[in-house]
C-alpha cells in the first residue's frame, strides 16, 4: 500500500497537484512510513521535473507549480524528520539583491534546494549587502546565494561579497549568484564562489561546493 | 537650476547638424526597413537603457526618468549626439506603466527602475473593481504620452517614434501576479480570460490615445508571454488571441497601420519552431524579435535556424530585429561586438527587412557602445551575395 501511495505522492508532485500531493502525504505518514522514504521520493520528483524542463516538455508555470506543492510537503514532513533525527544538508540563503524585485527563479531555486534536503532561508527580495552577511552570521549558514535579474542590479552582487568579507565569515561560507541578469562571466567579478544556469545547476553547484567543504560539516 | 528644455533644443541642433550630413535621415533609413528597401545604406539599428548613468547623464536621477518627460527626451537626445545611433527606442518601465495606472502600486527608488509592491489584483474579486484607466489622466499614462509627443515634436521628423507598451498578457501578469496567474491559468482558465479581456481594453485604449498623440502605432511588448515563462500551449491559449486582437484594433484606429508585438525569446523552445514563429508573425506584427539567447544558443534556450527564421519573416512580411546579448555589450571587447554585428548582417541583411536592437547595462564601457554603432555603420547594403553564403 505504501508503495503505491509513494507513487501517487511522486506523481501528484510532478503533476503539481499541491492539494493532492498534501493529502497523499498525510496518508503516507498514517501508514507509518517514514519521512526518510517521503524525501527520497520529493527528491525523485524534483529529479524528474527538472528533466521534464530540460527536454522542453515543462516550463516555468510547471516547474512553479510542483516546487510549490514540494514546498508545501516538505513543512508537511518537517515535524517528522526532526523525530527521525534526519538533519538538512546544509543551510542555505537566498536572496535577491537590493532594488531587484523579481522572485520568480528564486522562489524555483528555494523549492528545489529544500526538496533535495537542503534547509533553506529565503530572505525574499531587496535584500541589502549587510543583511546577507547578517543573516549568513547569525544562521551559520553554509552557502548564500544571491540573485539579480536586471542589468541594473547586478552591481550589487559584489557588494554582497565585500558584505560577507566584512562580516568576517567569507572563509566559511560559499557564495553563489544566479538570475536572468548574470552569466558565468560574472563569478570571479563578483567575487562568488560558483554560478547556477537554473535551478538543478544551483543544487549541482551547491552540492558540489560542500563536497569539498565536507569534514568541516555534518552533512547528511 | 538645470533648463531642460534649453538643454534639449542644444541637443536637437547638434542632431540635425549631424544627420543633415548623411545621405537620409534615420527616419527614411528605418522606414525603408519596414518597406524592405535595400537602399538604406547601412544596417538600422540602436539600443534601450533602463538608467540615464547608463549613456553618461549625471543630473537626471532614474526617478526622473521615469517620471519627468522632459527629462526622459533629454536622455535620449544625449545619448544620440553621444553615439550617432539612429533607432531611438522609446522605452521606459514598459511593463508597469499601464498596471500602474489600473490600481498595481510601484515603489519608486531614486537610483533605479520603479518596481511593483502590489498588484492589483490580490483576491480574483477585484477583478470587478477595476476600471479602465484614462490615458490622459490616470497614474503614468499622461507621463508616457507626453513623452512620445515631446520626442515627435523635437526630431519626429528624422527619428522614428519607436514607442513601447505591454501586450495583454504581461499586462495580465502586471495585475495578478506571475504565480497567482500561473495558478490561475491551471485552475480558473476563465477567470483568466475575463482578465485578459480587462488587459486587452487597457492597452487599446493606452495606444490609442499614444497614437492620437503622435501619428505612430505603440509597439507592444510581451516578454512574459515568451516560453519558458508560459508553455507554448499556453501561450497559443492565453496570450497570441489577446495580441492579435490588439494589433487588429491597431489597425483600425490608425487607417490601416501595422502595430509591433514581440516576445524576444521562446522560439527555440516549441516543439516545432517554424510552425511556432508562423504562428507568431500571423498575429499581424509588424517585427519579430529575437534575442541573442536563441541564436547563440545560451542561456537554457536552444538555437534558432537563423537563415530560416528570416527567410520565413521575409515570406510573411515581417521585420526581423535581432537582439543583442547585453551582456556582450557589457563584457565586450569591442571585436567581438563588430563580429557579431557583421556576422548577424551577412545573415539577416540580404532582401532587407532586418533591423538590430540591444540593451545598455550600467557601467557599460563607452567604447562597446561606440563599436556596435560603429559596426552596424560599416555593415552595408545591399549585402553581398558572398558574405550571404
Amino acid at each position: 500500500m505504501s508503495k503505491e501511495m509513494l507513487q501517487e505522492l511522486e506523481e501528484a508532485l510532478v503533476a503539481g497537484e499541491r492539494d493532492k500531493a498534501r493529502t497523499t502525504i498525510g496518508r503516507i505518514l498514517a501508514d507509518g512510513t517514514s519521512a526518510q522514504n517521503i524525501m527520497e521520493v520529493m527528491v525523485s520528483a524534483m529529479g524528474a521535473v527538472g528533466r521534464k524542463y530540460e527536454c522542453h516538455e515543462y516550463f516555468l508555470p510547471d516547474l512553479i507549480l510542483s516546487g510549490q506543492a514540494l514546498k508545501a510537503c516538505m513543512q508537511d514532513i518537517l515535524p517528522q524528520l526532526a523525530k527521525e533525527g534526519q538533519h538538512f544538508r546544509g543551510k542555505i540563503i537566498l536572496g535577491a539583491v537590493q532594488g531587484d524585485v523579481h522572485d520568480i527563479g528564486k522562489s524555483i531555486v528555494a523549492s528545489v534546494l529544500a526538496g533535495t534536503g537542503y534547509e533553506v532561508f529565503d530572505l525574499g527580495v531587496d535584500v541589502a549587502p549587510k543583511v546577507f552577511a547578517q543573516k549568513a552570521q547569525e544562521l551559520n549558514a553554509d552557502v548564500v546565494g544571491a540573485s539579480s535579474y536586471m542589468t541594473t542590479t547586478t552591481a550589487q552582487l559584489p557588494k554582497v561579497n565585500e558584505a560577507l568579507k566584512a562580516a568576517g565569515i567569507r572563509d566559511r561560507v560559499k557564495f553563489i549568484i544566479g538570475g536572468a541578469a548574470t552569466a558565468e562571466s560574472y563569478v570571479s567579478w563578483a567575487g562568488a564562489d560558483g554560478w547556477g544556469e537554473n535551478a538543478w545547476a544551483a543544487v549541482d553547484l551547491i552540492n558540489n561546493l560542500l563536497e569539498k567543504k565536507a569534514g568541516k560539516e555534518d552533512i547528511v | 537650476m538645470i533648463n531642460f528644455s534649453k538643454k534639449i533644443d542644444e541637443l536637437v541642433d547638434q542632431i540635425r547638424e549631424r544627420v543633415s550630413k548623411e545621405p537620409m535621415t534615420p527616419l527614411e533609413r528605418s522606414k525603408k526597413v519596414y518597406t524592405w528597401d535595400e537602399t538604406l545604406g547601412h544596417a538600422f539599428g540602436g539600443f534601450a537603457f533602463w538608467d540615464p548613468k547608463c549613456v553618461g547623464v549625471t543630473d537626471v536621477t532614474a526617478k526622473e526618468f521615469y517620471t519627468n518627460p522632459e527629462k526622459m527626451v533629454y536622455c535620449l537626445l544625449v545619448a544620440a549626439v553621444k553615439f550617432k545611433h539612429d533607432s531611438l527606442p522609446i522605452i521606459a518601465d514598459t511593463y508597469q506603466i499601464d498596471v500602474e495606472a489600473c490600481g498595481t502600486k510601484l515603489h519608486y527608488p531614486e537610483d533605479s527602475m520603479p518596481v511593483i509592491v502590489e498588484h492589483a489584483i490580490q483576491k480574483k474579486s477585484d477583478l470587478a473593481k477595476l476600471r479602465i484607466p484614462n490615458p490622459k489622466q490616470d497614474g503614468r499614462m499622461p507621463y508616457f504620452i507626453e513623452v512620445t509627443k515631446l520626442f515627435v515634436e523635437k526630431i519626429g521628423d528624422i527619428f522614428y517614434p519607436a514607442a513601447s507598451t505591454e501586450a495583454p498578457f504581461s499586462g495580465a501578469v502586471g495585475l495578478r501576479g506571475y504565480e497567482n496567474l500561473v495558478r490561475d491559468m491551471r485552475e480558473d482558465p476563465l477567470f483568466v480570460h475575463e482578465l485578459l479581456e480587462y488587459a486587452l481594453t487597457v492597452q487599446i485604449e493606452f495606444t490609442r490615445a499614444i497614437y492620437d498623440a503622435i501619428g505612430y502605432p505603440a509597439g507592444s511588448a510581451d516578454a512574459w508571454a515568451a516560453p519558458p515563462n508560459i508553455s507554448p500551449k499556453q501561450l497559443e491559449e492565453f496570450a497570441l488571441p489577446y495580441a492579435a486582437r490588439l494589433l487588429e484594433a491597431i489597425k483600425v484606429y490608425s487607417g490601416g497601420k501595422r502595430g509591433r508585438w514581440g516576445l524576444g525569446w521562446g522560439y527555440s523552445l516549441a516543439p516545432d519552431q517554424e510552425h511556432f514563429l508562423r504562428m507568431c508573425n500571423a498575429t499581424g506584427s509588424g517585427t519579430c524579435s529575437l534575442f541573442e539567447e536563441e541564436i547563440l544558443g545560451v542561456a537554457g534556450y536552444g538555437k534558432v535556424n537563423l537563415a530560416r527564421t528570416k527567410e520565413i519573416c521575409r515570406q510573411q512580411k515581417v521585420v526581423l530585429s535581432t537582439n543583442l546579448l547585453p551582456q556582450l555589450i557589457y563584457s565586450g571587447p569591442p571585436e567581438t561586438i563588430t563580429e557579431r554585428v557583421t556576422k548577424l548582417h551577412d545573415i539577416c541583411g540580404p532582401g532587407g527587412g532586418h533591423m538590430y536592437y540591444t540593451t545598455v547595462p550600467l557601467n557599460t564601457p563607452f567604447e562597446h557602445v561606440e563599436a556596435y554603432v560603429r559596426a552596424l555603420k560599416n555593415c552595408r547594403y545591399p549585402v553581398q551575395a558572398n558574405a550571404a553564403a
